[in-house]
């Protein structure tokens, strides 16, 4: 079973909710700022990888964790995702798409703007662990949101098979 | 020995126009020889229907006679972005990516269709803007039909 975190160029926001996902940042309380930078991805992905989902880790009810940017197309990348599955045969259920992009504050896409687009890493990177720090709640309460989706999926036991 | 079957992917702006009728044309719903009558277009599934909402859905148009799967899709100048997507889902599927083939029909299009699908499809001006879109259909015919001839050739090869 597969579940994406994305946003906008998955360097900051969906990497933070994956992080959390996996438990390599903390639900309890605001993380260090080594904490953040030391996280795989973490403002790295370049534009040229818009699109391509890279995986973080498989969590406690084997479900493999990705993130994905989609940049400021994600109802069109959503759309061909799900008519790719639907095409394959993989029933919908195997997949969870969560916008961890609806998290995000303003002081962190400033900082992600000016990192990854501008490429003045050394103003925007501390700009977006700031902005992460400041508002660092919302993506934990996303985070236990999904898990919620995903323990009553696997509550269903359904049998997935691939083909 | 028979090659294994391909999913063909016809993608362009809005998947209103030059990829369907390529599509239309790989799968024999347009026959290929002579340009043909406006009317033909309308048989193309999806001729000039597709709205933005509809943009990065993949439709299937048919199945050639090599038991090739051919769609079309509008990819509204993502594409990039949506290629890397699609490769990326089906490598964590476990897919093989390399079934695919992406067809560009963008490069083919012309002004009256790129301005008569713009009024059709973007301001629902089709009285207007789908006559545009039929002539500047025929005038391209010619070019697509060689599109899907070296696209065929391609699958033949492998």
């Amino acid at each position: 079973m597969i579940l994406i975190y994305h946003c906008f160029g998955s360097a900051h926001s969906s990497v933070v909710a994956s992080a959390i996902h996996l438990g390599m940042l903390p639900l309890d309380r605001v993380p260090r700022e080594e904490e953040i930078l030391t996280l795989p991805h973490y403002d790295q992905t370049p534009r040229e990888e818009l699109g391509n989902p890279f995986y973080v880790g498989r969590d406690e009810y084997n479900w493999e964790v990705y993130i994905l940017g989609l940049a400021n197309q994600k109802e069109l990348a959503k759309r061909t995702i799900w008519s790719l599955l639907k095409i394959y045969n993989v029933p919908s259920h195997y997949l969870i798409l969560a916008d961890s992009l609806k998290c995000i504050n303003n002081l962190t896409r400033l900082g992600g703007f000016l990192s990854r687009r501008v490429g003045l890493v050394s103003i925007g990177r501390p700009l977006t662990i700031k902005g992460i720090q400041k508002g660092y709640y919302p993506y934990v309460k996303l985070v236990k949101q999904v898990k919620k989706q995903i323990k009553e999926r696997s509550r269903r036991k359904e049998t997935l098979i691939l083909p | 020995m028979e090659g294994r079957n391909m999913k063909v992917i016809y993608h362009c702006y809005g998947g209103s126009h030059s990829s369907v009728i390529a599509a239309a044309i790989h799968v024999g719903i347009i026959p290929y020889h002579l340009s043909p009558p406006k009317e033909a277009f309308f048989s193309c599934p999806l001729f000039d229907q597709c709205n933005p909402e509809n943009h990065g859905t993949i439709h299937l148009v048919g199945i050639d006679e090599k038991g090739n799967e051919v769609y079309s899709m509008g990819c509204r100048g993502s594409f990039p972005l949506l290629k890397n997507t699609m490769e990326g889902i089906l490598n964590i599927m476990r897919f093989d990516p390399h079934d695919i083939y992406f067809v560009d029909t963008l490069p083919y299009v012309n002004l009256g269709m790129r301005i008569g699908g713009f009024l059709s499809r973007q301001w629902g001006l089709i009285s207007l803007g789908r006559p545009m879109v039929l002539r500047g259909s025929q005038k391209i015919f010619c070019d697509l039909v060689r599109l899907v001839e070296e696209v065929k050739g391609d699958l033949k090869k492998g």
